[in-house]
């Protein structure tokens, strides 16, 4: 789940980089980046942050889902053996 | 008592305003200045500090009561337990550099537990310790305001995922742009040289790609950053996210000129044998502390040496040896051998400010022995140095160097002579234990059984 929630963002992200940095080739933009790179880091990091906020949060959300299965099942194959 | 003049500032700190090293009679000592004062006892007093330390992702230190304070902005002094050998980023094969940026994530995760942040991310905050990765600088660390985004951010990204996706994706040469961008890889020269696949890759395409863009988009703009906040769950998904960036990239060592070298000897078994005995009896003579193995190779010799306990740096050309050499010791955990990467006709040269920040490799000398094993030739033969320009090179570095000579009748000479011109004719025995005699006294010479190879044991001066 985790995997194709990523696959999603990562489309969402190319379709955003053409969106909001049409035009900016890789060869012509960097001379300001080395004047003042800081500015460009923190906005990214807040629109990047919260994709990744969400992401952790699913996986919090799964790891949790997934460790409660995981107490179910051997504790259901106890209950199984105890109870033949 | 000592006084402020028998001080010396250390050119690596000069950055920081939290303070700065100095070094005292040989010893090493931080000044924490009073600027700092809340986030070091905030460090300290909240347990951070103790967990760190524990852990060994920090270097421990004492705090000290000496008089040798050089600025009256002093609020403590602290004496840091001393990495004995630095190395720099450059230096580390991918498997080390990829370590480096694990513990560095994993001490700004323990970090927001404990309500501090890391505001500095620079690799070379990192050194190998016992054969394990610790971050070295004490003062990096300051009180997280929630949800204040992460100032080290873009620092971590150059300094880490950056070289480390070039590694893996483009060519593991590339993390020799260390040595160009001290403050680590600009992200829009990292993207440019990735390939197109890493655009498919989230974390490759938001950390490095649009990172890039953002910078280039916004470095002409004036914005008021006033009030964005990042919060807490997505300032640890980020982490959570740079983690896994970081730890899914791979490099597998093989296919280089070094990998597979001992396989690919003139030794017999008996004379290979014969080599580790020689080595280990003039290590014994010379009795080092420190042993750097130039030309080491997967450190066969090199732990000759580190396996009594001696440390040994074990410098290749090879990122594929090097990186062997490194998960070697990973998986044996042996703290006394350090695998770094060197081009001996070409050695790290001192870098940043007035070229002091970060050491040359001559400043990090003299070792106590150097060992040059099957390396003369390369040297003399592949790179046109002459017996007394190597001699007088080795002279600088060493006080103890045990030296094989490879005549031109090994095989392994003849075939650098097959694809160029003999125009060694001064390459013989005769003048290499000339040349080597205006520098050392020779106190040893030894034949290797099967070959025609000699080994010699010699003292400087």
């Amino acid at each position: 789940m985790e995997f194709f929630y990523c696959r999603i963002m990562t489309v969402m992200l190319m379709v955003l980089i053409v969106c909001v940095f049409a035009g900016k080739a890789y060869a012509a933009p960097g001379v300001f980046a080395y004047i003042d790179p800081g500015t460009g880091s923190f906005i990214l990091q807040l629109l990047i942050g919260a994709v990744c906020g969400g992401l952790f949060a699913v996986k919090l959300f799964w790891n949790k889902i997934s460790s409660f299965l995981k107490r179910l099942l051997p504790s259901g194959r106890k209950n199984g053996n105890s109870g033949k | 008592m000592e006084t402020a003049e028998s001080s010396q500032t250390i050119a690596a700190s000069f950055r920081d305003p939290s303070g700065f090293l100095f070094r005292r009679e040989g010893h090493i000592y931080r000044q924490i200045n009073t600027s700092y004062k809340e986030n070091y006892d905030l460090l300290i007093n909240s347990g951070l500090y103790d967990n760190l330390v524990n852990a060994q992702l920090l270097i421990p230190h004492t705090e000290v009561n000496i008089n040798s304070r050089l600025s009256d902005e002093a609020y403590k002094i602290i004496a840091p337990e001393v990495v004995p050998f630095i190395s720099y980023p450059y230096e580390w094969c991918f498997s080390q550099l990829q370590d480096a940026a694990l513990i560095t994530l994993e001490i700004q995760k323990r970090s927001l537990e404990f309500g501090m942040s890391l505001k500095d991310c620079s690799a070379y905050n990192v050194q190998f310790r016992k054969g394990k990765p610790v971050f070295i600088d004490t003062l990096s660390f300051e009180n997280y305001p929630q949800n204040r985004p992460w100032v080290a951010y873009r620092q971590f990204c150059q300094n880490f995922l950056a070289p480390l996706a070039l590694m893996s994706l483009t060519d593991i040469r590339l993390n020799q742009l260390m040595r160009i961008y001290i403050d680590g890889i600009p992200l829009d020269l990292a993207g440019g040289l990735l390939p197109w696949s890493s655009w498919l890759k989230f974390s490759l395409l938001s950390h490095i790609h649009l990172h890039a863009k953002s910078q280039a988009h916004f470095a002409d703009k004036t914005v008021d950053t006033h009030g964005y906040e990042l919060s807490r769950l997505s300032l640890l998904g980020l982490i959570d996210n740079l983690h896994s960036a970081v730890r899914k990239l791979k490099w597998k060592a093989k296919g280089t000129e070094w990998c597979d070298y001992y396989n690919d000897t003139n030794y017999s078994e008996h004379g290979l044998e014969h080599k580790k005995n020689i080595v280990s009896e003039m290590l014994k003579k010379a009795s080092p502390k420190i042993v750097w193995d130039l030309g080491a190779n997967l450190g066969l010799f090199s732990r000759i040496a580190s396996d009594r306990g001696i440390l040994t740096i074990s410098f290749d050309i090879d990122p594929a040896a090097v990186e062997n050499n490194y998960l070697e010791s990973v998986r044996k955990k042996e703290e006394n051998i350090l695998p770094l990467l060197l081009d001996l006709t070409n050695p790290s040269s001192g870098i940043g400010w007035e070229n002091q920040e970060r050491m040359s490799l001559m400043n990090r000398g003299p070792a106590d022995t150097v060992l040059a094993l099957a390396l003369i030739h390369h040297l003399a033969i592949s790179n046109n140095v002459s017996f007394d320009r190597i001699a007088q090179f080795f002279s600088r570095i060493c006080n103890f160097l045990i030296i094989e000579f490879v005549p031109k009748t090994d095989s392994q000479v003849r075939r650098l002579l097959i694809t160029r011109e003999d125009i060694f004719s001064d390459y013989s025995q005769q003048a290499f234990e000339c040349h080597f005699g205006k520098y050392f006294r020779t106190l040893d010479c030894v034949r290797v059984t099967d070959s025609e190879r000699f080994i010699y044991l010699m003292q400087k001066g």
